[in-house]
């Protein structure tokens, strides 16, 4: 009892990431992503098509990160997300795929992303996203009633890059007298918050780092973190880091990097990115890359993805390593994207 | 004033440098996790190759077709026995393809509207095929909530899903989206909460370690109606502390007595002299005295017994200013300060 944590703590030796991996591989990243944007009848092509919209999101705000947006063609890309709208407002995961909250949030995005969010017809999603809230403050994913905190997120987000949030929060209508009714929302939310602090998807559920996240960047939009007991939940995200210097989701899981974002922006958004070992995490997201095909995946010598490919990058970015371009930690845009937005 | 959420000060003040001594463990998410590095197979010949690449394109092909087949006939509202069958098909292979399930339910819902042994059967048979599909991934979203939307038309057995989960938990204790199904139709069936603490309670037995199960503890005891007493919290910690003093390094049990001594301090409808809080704080800091003295590496015992002396003296003082109760316990704790 009389030593230090510093000194109680041990610090394992784990391997040294290898030399080929210790340095930030844009240019194998950029051809990965081009790559897998071209490839058009493989198996994966199809097995995800059900997120294909949050893939393309995925792909290019990384792109976006290193510098390289160019890479996509971008008319081909625009024409392709438009594609992707149903009549009712809202946008479908591709143009096959019925609409849902999330790919909207993507489309938003993206188009964010490539400046043309003249292109879509704000009200109309507005609407759609509005139209999807109960009366509890939840949000349904679609017509089919399933409720995650996700979707609260999907939808404060929408609205927030379309520049309709702020109708909300003031309490006013928004599209012929529907808005969202934010101060239900953040009810919601809180009635979410579980004994460690943290959230999960619906009252009652175990927290994850996901859900976290989509929980705390949801109070930052809604102007209520203040809802948040900071130190109790940075503590748990802090609570995430293993000994490999990567990040888990939840206790006594293994660490990923797809938790280097979720984790990291929710730490970001809290004002306490200092709680984590931040070298021993870049360590660990660098060792994740793939020094061959390029990409990153969830662990050293795993297959890569443009999931993780981006959270991998949206991390580092995030700890203002390697040049990459910073990173909104709230809307998960470059934040010369934010910018913009704030200017209109 | 004592502080009912502490947070360890090196952690505050930037000495942390967190570790975690046991590596996670179990199955991560299906899909785009845990998959090995595809390695070119240096031992196939060109022909061999070849032909790896003809049989992938073949099955790329051929799951597009089923795609394109399905997602055409839900665009145009059709329906067959073939085309149902592809779907279903179609949702065991990749559980996640909310689109498809939209065009099953589309095809089911005037089924069920319409009750009677129709529904009944119609429900039995949508149930097996969630199932299938939860089979091979039993973390799908889209899976869980065809299998809710199911079974709240009510044709079906609840006793049967909450047997069902109880099977998932065993593959996988950590499946949260099998906790929180479990927490559903517990729900649908009217909480028992003497079942659900058992329940819990028998997961952990079974593994301390499981934080999963802590955390629906948590949540049975936090229910408004059951309310945590003093007597429960005095409970709750002498089973946590198995946990501590089994594996002091697995941070489970120490979030949840973290949980539980806060309450003790602050929750309003814990009703508790403060003298008795501060007898049951020094007991909790000799038991993470007793721990770390078994594992003098681990920094749990540490960093929890911290925040409770803290607390403790926190306690104190609020207690000097609470009147009689609280001169008695400064005089007590007189010798405890020395400490």
């Amino acid at each position: 009892f009389n030593k230090s944590p510093e000194e109680v703590s041990l610090t394992l030796t784990m391997p040294a990431p290898r030399p080929e991996r210790a340095q930030l591989l844009v240019d194998k990243h950029r051809n990965y992503i081009v790559k897998i944007s071209k490839s058009r009848d493989s198996f994966e092509y199809y097995a995800t098509e059900h997120f294909r919209l949050s893939g393309i999101y995925w792909g290019l705000c990384a792109l976006y990160l290193m510098g390289e947006e160019d890479a996509l063609d971008r008319e081909e890309l625009i024409s392709w997300v438009l594609s992707c709208q149903k009549p009712e407002g809202g946008f479908g995961a591709s143009e096959r795929n019925d609409c849902h909250i999330l790919p909207t949030l993507s489309a938003v995005q993206i188009l964010a992303m490539v400046g043309r969010l003249d292109l879509v017809d704000a009200d109309k999603v507005v609407d759609y996203v509005a139209g999807l809230q109960q009366e509890d403050g939840s949000f349904y994913g679609d017509y089919t009633g399933e409720v995650d905190t996700r979707f609260i997120y999907a939808a404060l987000a929408c609205l927030k890059i379309l520049g309709r949030l702020k109708d909300c929060c003031d309490g006013l209508a928004g599209v012929d007298g529907r808005g969202i009714d934010v101060r239900k929302a953040v009810e919601y939310i809180v009635g979410c918050q579980n004994f460690d602090g943290g959230y999960g998807a619906t009252p009652g559920n175990e927290s994850h780092a996901g859900q976290v996240f989509t929980c705390v960047a949801a109070l930052q939009l809604a102007g209520a973190l203040d809802k948040v007991d900071a130190d109790l939940l940075c503590w748990w995200l802090a609570e995430r880091q293993t000994a490999s210097g990567g990040l888990n989701g939840r206790p006594e899981k293994l660490q990923d990097v797809c938790y280097s974002w979720w984790c990291l922006s929710s730490l970001s958004i809290l004002k306490r990115l200092h709680w984590i070992d931040q070298d021993r995490l870049v360590e660990f997201i660098l060792d994740c890359q793939d020094e061959i095909d390029g990409g990153i995946s969830d662990r050293p010598e795993d297959q890569a993805d443009v999931y993780h490919t981006f959270f991998g990058l949206a991390g580092i970015s995030l700890l203002g390593r390697s040049g990459l371009k910073p990173i909104d930690p709230t809307l998960a845009l470059p934040c010369e994207v934010v910018d913009r937005l704030c200017h209109r | 004033p004592f502080v009912s959420t502490f947070v360890p000060e090196h952690v505050r003040t930037c000495e942390y440098a967190g570790y975690t001594p046991r590596e996670g463990t179990g199955n991560d998410n299906a899909g785009m996790h845990g998959r090995p590095r595809a390695k070119a197979d240096t031992s196939l010949d060109a022909a061999q190759k070849l032909e790896q690449r003809a049989r992938r394109t073949k099955k790329a092909r051929l799951f597009g077709e089923l795609c394109s087949k399905v997602l055409d006939a839900h665009a145009s509202n059709s329906y067959d026995a073939a085309l149902l069958k592809m779907s279903e098909k179609l949702v065991q292979m990749n559980p996640e393809m909310y689109t498809v399930w939209n065009y099953r339910r589309a095809h089911l819902a005037p089924i069920l509207s319409r009750g009677g042994d129709e529904a009944v059967d119609a429900s039995t048979r949508e149930l097996a095929v969630a199932e299938a599909a939860l089979m091979q991934n039993p973390k799908s979203y889209a899976a869980f909530h065809h299998r809710k939307w199911v079974v709240s038309a009510g044709f079906c057995s609840l006793e049967r899903e909450l047997a069902l989960v109880e099977a998932l938990l065993e593959a996988d204790e950590r499946n949260f989206h099998g906790w929180g199904y479990r927490r559903a139709i517990v729900g649908m069936m009217g909480l028992d909460r003497g079942r659900e603490l058992a329940y819990s309670r028998r997961k952990i037995e079974d593994n301390f370690s499981n934080y999963s199960a802590w955390h629906h503890r948590s949540v049975v005891l936090g229910l408004p109606a059951g309310g945590l007493t003093g007597a429960v919290i005095e409970e709750e910690l002498a089973f946590v502390r198995q946990a501590c003093y089994t594996d002091p390094r697995d941070q489970s049990g120490w979030f949840y007595h973290r949980w539980l001594t806060g309450k003790l301090l602050v929750a309003e409808d814990v009703r508790v002299a403060e003298a008795e809080k501060a007898r049951i704080l020094r007991f909790e800091i000799d038991m993470c005295r007793g721990v770390h003295e078994l594992d003098p590496a681990a920094k749990w015992p540490v960093v929890i017994a911290r925040g409770l002396l803290t607390a403790l003296a926190g306690l104190v003082d609020f207690g000097a200013l609470a009147g009689a109760s609280g001169v008695g316990v400064r005089g007590e704790d007189a010798d405890a300060d020395a400490d």
